[in-house]
């Protein structure tokens, strides 16, 4: 692969656009930020306009909705009932609550701590798809991060490659990366970092289709009343996971898939290979002292210690 | 702002809805959720009977295990556990291409 690559910044990550072509590389970053910025403007928790505010104000009340967030949402509520509400998308009070309350970026450093509070359960959301609307209870928030991050990749390398056509593309969006379209001989190289050392690659795979998301319990850290915390809660309890695993990376049809797995067993924790193993997910996972597990054909390699 | 303009808003312009509709198709996320949800639900309940059974929760299986290793070297292409090759990739295998991105947690 001779890439043409560009990167920029997004949804409060980095957005990253591959392409063989450099000819393609300006309508393929176009059509992937049309895509980020619809899915930003549905449903992002910290702007005020965006669609998913309407939601919550609706404290109860079925609230019309546009097509993409309704989407989102039914995705989320999927990823919810696939991982048996390990990723439950209204964790946004309990994330609030845990102290990221705002961008990532703008986070201070300390903050005091306060009692985590569990997720509201992903079945107190109503959706009605043939009437297009959603509504969530009183006081819950919906936090879409994970699942809508990933969906925006796959909708985003969906778009890029029908844009381009008939060139393939790569879309990244801070390592939850998705592919579209013609894939090179080789595949498309894809760096795994383990966590350990801040994005440092371990191993590099080749990527052939579908999606590739790690989950890492080693970035977007804060500290909380002194101590530091980290961004993947246990919705039933509404705390971080304790750290069985610093990454798990996911192989599977969509980015969307791949980003459900990897979280749902960073929450799982010990138990989470064998549910890998179940589910026949490829998965890379490493443990808090380095160690490596693969599953599904995913074998560990060298330099992840 | 009434309920009424709403949904005007929310409806989109045909060619809006026929973009959209492209790119589900292309993403495939429509199909995953007919036909992943299965196999993951499945795995949970497996994990759940190996729990009331007193088995090991965190073992593979006998016939696929995992491995556990930091100094392994080779290609991972070979084995693939599904046969469901329509929601169920192949492992990616090792290469030794400069990447062009990386996934390291987000």
């Amino acid at each position: 692969v001779s890439p043409a690559v560009a990167a920029w910044r997004a949804l409060g990550t980095t957005a990253q656009v591959v392409v063989t072509d450099d000819a393609a590389l300006p309508a393929a970053r176009h059509a992937v930020e049309r895509e980020l910025a619809a899915i930003d403007l549905a449903c992002s928790r910290f702007r005020e306009d965006a669609e998913i505010a309407r939601v919550h104000a609706g404290a109860g009340a079925p609230v019309p909705v546009g097509p993409l967030l309704l989407q989102a949402v039914e995705v989320a509520l999927d990823a919810a009932r696939r991982s048996e509400g390990r990723v439950d998308p209204t964790i946004g009070a309990a994330v609030i609550r845990a102290g990221y309350d705002r961008d990532f970026a703008a986070l201070p450093p300390d903050a005091p701590a306060r009692a985590f509070v569990p997720a509201a359960g992903w079945r107190t959301v109503r959706v009605d798809h043939a009437a297009g609307t959603i509504a969530v209870p009183a006081g819950v928030r919906l936090d879409l991060g994970a699942t809508a991050k990933a969906l925006a990749a796959d909708r985003a390398a969906a778009a890029a490659a029908l844009a381009i056509a008939p060139h393939g593309v790569l879309v990244s969006l801070g390592g939850d990366v998705a592919v579209a379209g013609p894939v090179p001989d080789e595949g498309w190289p894809v760096g795994i970092a383990d966590g350990h050392r801040d994005r440092e690659v371990a191993t590099t795979v080749a990527l052939r289709g579908g999606g590739l998301a790690t989950s890492s319990t080693t970035q977007r850290r804060w500290r909380r009343g002194g101590g530091e915390v980290h961004h993947i809660l246990d919705p039933r309890t509404g705390a971080p996971v304790p750290v069985i695993w610093r990454t798990v990376s996911v192989a599977a049809s969509s980015c969307v898939e791949a980003n459900t797995a990897s979280t749902a067993a960073i929450v799982l924790g010990a138990t989470a290979p064998a549910w890998l193993w179940r589910t026949r997910l490829p998965a890379r996972l490493v443990r808090h002292d380095g160690a490596v597990v693969g599953t599904c054909g995913w074998a560990p390699v060298a330099g992840a210690a | 702002m009434t309920s009424h303009q709403h949904l005007d808003r929310a409806r989109a312009p045909a060619a809006a809805t026929a973009r959209d509709a492209a790119i589900r198709r292309m993403s495939r996320i429509n199909r995953l959720v007919a036909g992943g949800a299965a196999v993951m639900v499945a795995g949970f309940a497996t994990l759940a009977a190996q729990a009331s059974s007193g088995g090991t929760s965190t073992a593979s299986p006998a016939t696929t295990p995992a491995t556990v290793s930091a100094t392994s070297s080779s290609d991972t292409s070979a084995s693939q556990a599904s046969s469901d090759q329509t929601t169920v990739p192949a492992a990616p295998a090792v290469t030794y291409q400069a990447p062009v991105v990386t996934s390291g947690g987000s």
